[in-house]
């Protein structure tokens, strides 16, 4: 894992996504080693199956290397999109294994097993934020917006999944996303 | 709901990725026409789902999975350092085996150098990054160096305008005598703070090793408020503090006089007012 400092004085996201498009495998090479082991968080929260992740971690910075999909970056900075991409191959894979996702939200009690570096303790302490505003939404929102960010639900599979009306589930994931852009501006 | 109110609510959930196909497309034909609230929704949602996502801490993949996957996008096509294909078809088998030993030697060895370059290119991409860096800051630094500058001409201006345009200031227009007939001045009196302001018009400067003084005469004694120039146009703003605070008639004058000027008046005058 690298530290903040190294983050800093190495290249930016954006040019090592410039270098994959130059078919640079040092550019693969060093986002794989800053964003690798965050997909993998992602991919094993859902699959509780660490070889499956590392296949699934694969995947994804393989579609990335051949362009098959590419990172938009209007819609967020690249490890939200990265997640959004391992989160939807992993749920992919579970879905062939037949199984019901997983992919249960955080409950902040997660151990981190890294050394207390300071990067550590920051990062902890924003998702800590994070999960603590979660937390303050009102249940049927919290649970809505949980289903899709975490288990990649669409509205529909929602509203099948609780029994609620199409038009209840959008209003509640419109006011849990209009709720925490209010509560996490100092952290988004 | 307004179609538009409903495409907002779309974009506000295009960053969670769980739109359904229909939708997505939906609102990426909307945004292709160009829409700045759908656009701002989408990036004030990418925020919280910025966040959302640093909810997972990340796990220590297996050092092979890097091999793996490195290995993987050099078979699918590297721009270069792809290792050179090892020769299947030699005679012998004992030089096959040596062949292909070296092949492979050879090609991690080429494929190390490739990696050195394409390292080297970053290393390049990022120095010119650093660069274009400290050119900024560099840029920044001189415009914040002129807007302090301005400021405090800005500053001091309105304190002039300020004085100028106060109660007490007096004002006195100055005509051109027959040495200058053109000429014309206003000076501006300001006893509050003993300050002087002369603005001159269409003043010839002054014959070479001569300089213009400028006089604020009180009950018949001139005394000296300094020196001034004029620019080729013959115009000036000249500005002085420590004259006479003056409450009665006053009579402010120019003459010509030596470079630097005299303690009394001794040269043709110029332009004078009361």
């Amino acid at each position: 894992m690298l530290s903040a400092l190294e983050r800093e004085a190495s290249p930016s996201d954006a040019v090592l996504l410039a270098g994959l498009e130059a078919r640079e495998v040092s550019a693969l090479d060093a986002l794989y080693l800053r964003h690798g082991g965050y997909a993998l968080g992602v991919a094993h929260r859902i699959l509780r199956d660490r070889a499956e992740a590392e296949e699934v971690v694969q995947d994804v910075f393989l579609q990335l290397w051949n362009a098959t999909v590419r990172y938009d970056p209007r819609r967020g900075r690249f490890t939200s999109w990265l997640f959004v991409m391992a989160r939807n191959r992993a749920l992919d894979r579970l879905r062939q294994r037949g199984s019901r996702p997983q992919g249960e939200p955080p409950t902040g009690r997660e151990g981190s097993d890294e050394p207390g570096a300071e990067t550590r303790l920051l990062e902890a302490e924003r998702r800590r934020r994070v999960i603590e505003a979660l937390a303050r939404l009102p249940g049927s929102q919290r649970e809505a917006l949980e289903l899709s960010f975490y288990r990649g639900l669409t509205q529909s599979e929602i509203a099948r999944e609780t029994g609620e009306a199409l038009g209840t589930v959008k209003s509640r994931m419109s006011r849990a996303m209009a709720t925490l852009r209010e509560a996490l501006g100092g952290t988004a | 709901m307004s179609e538009h109110q409903e495409l907002l609510e779309l974009a506000a959930l295009l960053p969670l990725g769980t739109l359904s196909p229909e939708d997505e497309e939906r609102i990426d034909a909307h945004l292709r026409g160009g829409c700045a609230d759908c656009e701002a929704a989408i990036r004030a949602s990418a925020a919280v789902v910025d966040a959302l996502a640093l909810t997972v801490e990340p796990l220590e993949p297996a050092p092979e999975l890097r091999t793996r996957l490195l290995a993987r996008a050099a078979e699918e096509g590297a721009s270069r350092a792809g290792p050179p294909p090892a020769p299947l078809r030699a005679p012998r088998a004992r030089r096959r085996a040596r062949l292909a030993v070296a092949a492979a030697l050879a090609a991690s060895l080429l494929a190390a150098i490739g990696l050195g370059l394409e390292v080297g290119d970053l290393r390049g991409a990022l120095a010119g990054e650093e660069e274009t860096v400290a050119r900024l800051e560099a840029a920044l630094a001189d415009a914040s160096a002129e807007r302090d500058r301005l400021a405090g001409r800005l500053a001091a201006s309105e304190r002039t305008l300020g004085d100028l345009t106060s109660r007490e200031t007096r004002t006195v227009a100055l005509a051109g005598t027959e040495h200058a007939p053109a000429a014309a001045a206003r000076a501006f009196l300001d006893p509050e703070n003993r300050r002087l302001v002369l603005v001159v018009y269409e003043l010839p400067p002054p014959p070479p090793g001569r300089s213009y003084q400028l006089w604020v005469i009180v009950g018949g004694d001139p005394v000296s408020a300094g020196v001034f120039d004029v620019d080729p146009e013959g115009r000036t703003r000249y500005e002085t503090t420590g004259v006479p605070a003056v409450e009665g008639p006053v009579t402010i004058a120019v003459t010509v006089e030596p470079a630097g000027g005299l303690p009394k008046p001794s040269g043709p005058l110029v332009l004078a007012g009361s």
